[in-house]
């Protein structure tokens, strides 16, 4: 190939072959960071994108910028941009110092929303992280607007990853750049290094990230302030599961997530950071709505937090490069949500409480084996929900917050298309719940055989819903009567499940933990069943013994009533008892007179009927 | 399954409360706690099979086991309680028609005889209580002439409820219907130690008084810590006129009043459903 055949710029340091978009990464793309890129970029700016960006976050910067330029590695990617955006976009193709090189004017915007790890190419020198951050300032005007990516090292996902380090990156690893001892691992080292360029006053993200897609960015004052339970937690701890169907696991990472809420960790455990310079970001929250391509933004409001729901176009949210097959899944998940539950942003809240959610008190409470505490909470819940008169929210606990006495929804906007009864509204709650306190292998207080349907069915009648009659089974394989009262609650579970994409226990793809513990489990059952044996042995053994002592007595008293007969009979052969019979009949006789009397007539009639 | 949960008729209230026959109740897979006690339920030595479940009354002594290492465990509230619910009026009478003080002897059981000073003992009885006594003995005692005799001869009425059976032989299913009449007849009740009888009584409306010598128990065995232990932590029970708030607060939680459960959950819990 010729350089004459390029249709883009070229500076030193390109690859190609090579791709950063349909490769094993693809490029950061997402509705969260479209809305923060749309809310801190300003308008008429000239702006740089370094790095590989999603079609959708380079039109948001295409469309507020005077004069845009990409800079992607790949000559390839290059030129599939060029042809795409046209000359609405400027694409240079190769190395980041390539272009610092180049004595271009500095840009007054740069977006590096990526990071910094795609920059150069494997002809380039081995620059270390501060290097590549040197070259992008050397870019970058001092008072420009900055969005910097930075992928953590110390990020929950990394720390739970059941792969060694060597099976962890790709390609594009050719030299270990995870393993630079200068690569900042912290917002303060990210800020500190920004400082050092020049660019200062740096605010940063959260990232919680599912491959190059952020589902939620928190900011880090905001997620250190999160606890276990609260929108902000809530949001990320739904990345993170989500993001636990692409990275192989050591341990649920909810959990994990939880802890490093509970400890103030969590704006240092996300899988990236967005620092932000130049501008002041507009919320305290961006996050993509799960199932639906829609952005929550929120911010704290006193103790609640402000809420608002925007629906993105499709045009806005492109399917990224390779996601044919996420996109058959998805069509094949909205075929099974389809006529039991829609997404209605009307109903999502303006307010949400700034409180736990109703979920995190009931695995508490089971954890503690406090049943009393739970049938309370329960009744609540489900006084509440019936409160809820003319509502099609499907209630779900993780999405309900604890508002004082009572609960406020959350910000799910996924409603029922029918009218739904209070029972199947509730059961689809507490079959939620069930998947995420049973799948999870959390502790609590309910036997085996309680779990499932039954258990659902003591949950819904805690809440106000009684359980059914129960019938005589007619063969060993007949359902319990719950199971046809939890149905159709089990259904719209299973749909709201489908249509988040994320399974209710979050275990679509074991974690090393969970799949041990179920391999436990199965041979836990078997011990137990074992026992039961046992157990069910030993209580015939004791029904024999006393069958045995029954035996025993009923043979007695057989032995003892043949004998009285045979004295009976005896008795009754003997003489003496011929004359005690003969003395008692005569005893009977009240009036001897008379009696002489009938026996002298009855003598004189037989004598006259033999005499004729 | 196992005989114990038959003991004083507790699974044939629980099988009523439930629904079920209470004549042959239907075997639940566990332990069932069949009398108060300071530990986890069951005496120390109690042998459980595996993967069994322990039905207890209350939360403390599901703590207590977990500390031992056993796990499994699920609280319902004492079947007695259950027995109050499904037999309001049983033995009940107005208020200020109760009269006297229904006396428990700390009682041995099959293998434990008690040993200590009676006599002493009817003389504080005598000294403390203002209205009539009647004194209730277990079986084990009562059929032993010399100490019913001793209590007889001071002036008592001496009841005895029945046996509480072994091997699923001999059990008094009526046994608890007989002790709540007696207790909702009573003002006060009363024991030399405290035990499940105690608990029972405030239950069922009446004051209480644990005092006197708690005698000794062959082959009693103080792992627990024995009665200093329920001195430090019960002290509102003991001595001869308790608050009856702070008593009846410990009542309830010592018999599991919150940990009640309707009768389908009951079924579920015992795998009790209608099932073949």
């Amino acid at each position: 190939m010729s350089d004459n055949q390029l249709a883009v710029e070229v500076v030193r340091g390109e690859m190609q072959p090579w791709s950063d978009y349909s490769g094993k990464r693809g490029a950061v793309q997402g509705p969260a960071l479209r809305a923060l890129l749309a809310d801190v970029l300003p308008d008429g700016a000239r702006t740089l994108i370094v790095g590989p960006h999603g079609a959708d976050l380079i039109e948001a910067v295409v469309a507020k910028a005077s004069e845009a330029t990409l800079l992607v590695r790949s000559v390839s990617d290059a030129g599939e941009l060029a042809e795409t955006f046209g000359d609405r976009l400027q694409v240079v193709a190769g190395a980041l110092d390539g272009l610092a090189e180049a004595g271009r004017p500095a840009y007054d915007v740069v977006v590096a929303a990526d990071g910094l790890d795609r920059v150069i190419g494997y002809d380039s020198p081995d620059l270390t992280w501060p290097q590549r951050l040197d070259a992008l300032a050397a870019v970058t005007s001092s008072d420009a607007v900055v969005v910097l990516g930075l992928e953590n090292e110390f990020s929950l996902t990394t720390v739970l990853d059941r792969r060694p380090a060597d099976q962890r990156h790709g390609d594009d690893e050719w030299r270990p750049l995870h393993d630079d001892p200068a690569r900042p691992v912290s917002t303060d080292q990210l800020v500190a290094e920004l400082d050092r360029v020049g660019l200062t006053g740096a605010t940063a993200y959260a990232a919680f990230s599912v491959a190059e897609t952020p589902h939620a960015l928190v900011s880090t004052d905001a997620a250190a302030a999160a606890r276990p339970g609260q929108l902000p937690a809530r949001l990320a701890v739904e990345a993170l599961e989500a993001a636990s169907a692409v990275v192989p696991l050591l341990a649920p990472i909810a959990e994990a997530a939880d802890a490093a809420a509970r400890a103030g960790l969590l704006a240092s455990t996300p899988t990236g950071w967005i620092a932000v310079r130049g501008a002041a970001p507009k919320h305290a929250v961006y996050a993509q709505t799960t199932g639906h391509p829609a952005v929550l933004t929120a911010d704290p409001d006193g103790d609640k937090w402000s809420v608002a729901l925007t629906a993105v176009s499709s045009e806005e949210s492109p399917a990224p490069a390779g996601a044919d097959q996420a996109a058959a899944s998805s069509a094949a998940s909205q075929a099974a949500v389809a006529g039991l539950l829609s997404f209605d942003a009307s109903v999502v809240p303006s307010t949400v409480p700034g409180g736990v959610t109703a979920e995190t008190l009931l695995f508490r409470l089971a954890a503690a084996e406090d049943v009393p505490g739970f049938r309370d909470l329960a009744g609540r819940l489900g006084d509440w929900a019936r409160s809820q008169t003319g509502s099609r929210v499907l209630p779900r606990w993780d999405d309900v917050v604890v508002d004082g006495d009572s609960f406020a929804f959350g910000p799910s906007a996924w409603v029922t298309v029918a009218e739904e009864t209070e029972q199947d509204r509730l059961a689809a709650a507490w079959a939620r719940f069930h998947e995420r306190l049973i799948g999870a292998h959390r502790r609590h207080p309910w036997p085996p055989w309680m779990v499932g349907d039954d258990l659902v069915s003591a949950w819904l009648a805690m809440s106000g819903i009684d359980a059914p009659a129960q019938t005589p089974a007619t063969s060993p394989d007949t359902p319990s009567v719950s199971v046809a009262q939890v149905a159709r609650g089990k259904e719209l579970a299973t749909a709201l499940a489908t249509a988040l994409g994320v399974p209710a226990d979050a275990s679509q793809t074991p974690d090393l933990r969970t799949a041990l513990a179920d391999a436990e489990r199965a041979a836990q059952e078997v011990h137990e069943l074992k026992g039961q044996i046992f157990g069910l042995e030993r209580t015939l053994g004791f029904r024999d013994k006393a069958l045995k002592t029954r035996e025993t007595r009923l043979r007695e008293m057989r032995t003892q009533v043949q004998k009285a007969n045979a004295e009976r009979t005896k008795l009754k052969n003997s003489r003496a008892y011929s004359a005690v019979t003969l003395i008692r009949r005569a005893a009977q006789i009240r009036n001897p007179r008379k009696f002489a009397g009938k026996v002298k007539r009855r003598v004189k009639r037989q004598l006259r009927e033999k005499l004729g | 399954m196992h005989h114990h949960n038959h003991y004083y008729g507790q699974a044939h209230i629980l099988a009523r409360y439930a629904g079920l026959d209470d004549q042959y109740p239907p075997r639940l897979r566990g332990y069932l706690q069949h009398g108060w006690n300071i530990a986890d339920g069951w005496n120390p030595v109690h042998e459980f099979y595996d993967g069994a479940w322990r039905f207890t009354w209350s939360d403390g002594p599901r703590r207590r086991g977990h500390a031992l290492g056993r796990r499994n465990y699920h609280s319902i509230g004492a079947p007695f309680l259950y027995l109050q619910e499904l037999e309001p009026e049983l033995g009940a009478v107005a208020e200020e028609e109760r009269e006297g003080t229904l006396w428990f002897l700390f009682h041995g059981w099959e293998g434990g005889k008690i040993q200590g000073d009676h006599k002493r003992l009817i003389d504080e009885i005598r000294e403390t209580e203002p209205g009539p006594v009647t004194f209730s003995l277990y079986y084990t005692e009562y059929d032993r002439p010399e100490v019913r005799k001793s209590y007889e001869d001071a002036g008592f009425r001496v009841v005895s409820f029945g046996r509480r059976g072994f091997s699923y032989e001999g059990t008094d299913p009526k046994f608890l219907y007989k002790q709540l009449a007696e207790l909702r007849k009573h003002k006060r009740v009363a024991a030399n130690r405290l035990s499940t009888a105690i608990f029972y009584g405030i239950a069922a409306g009446c004051e209480a008084a644990v005092y006197g010598d708690p005698m000794e128990m062959e082959g009693e065995n103080p792992l627990f810590g024995g009665q200093s232990r329920i001195a430090r932590l019960w002290p509102e029970m003991l001595g001869k006129e308790l608050d009856m708030d702070a008593a009846r607060a410990t009542t309830d939680l010592e018999l599991g009043v919150p940990w009640m459960m309707p009768p389908a959950e009951l079924r579920m819990l015992f795998d009790w459903r209608e099932r073949v």
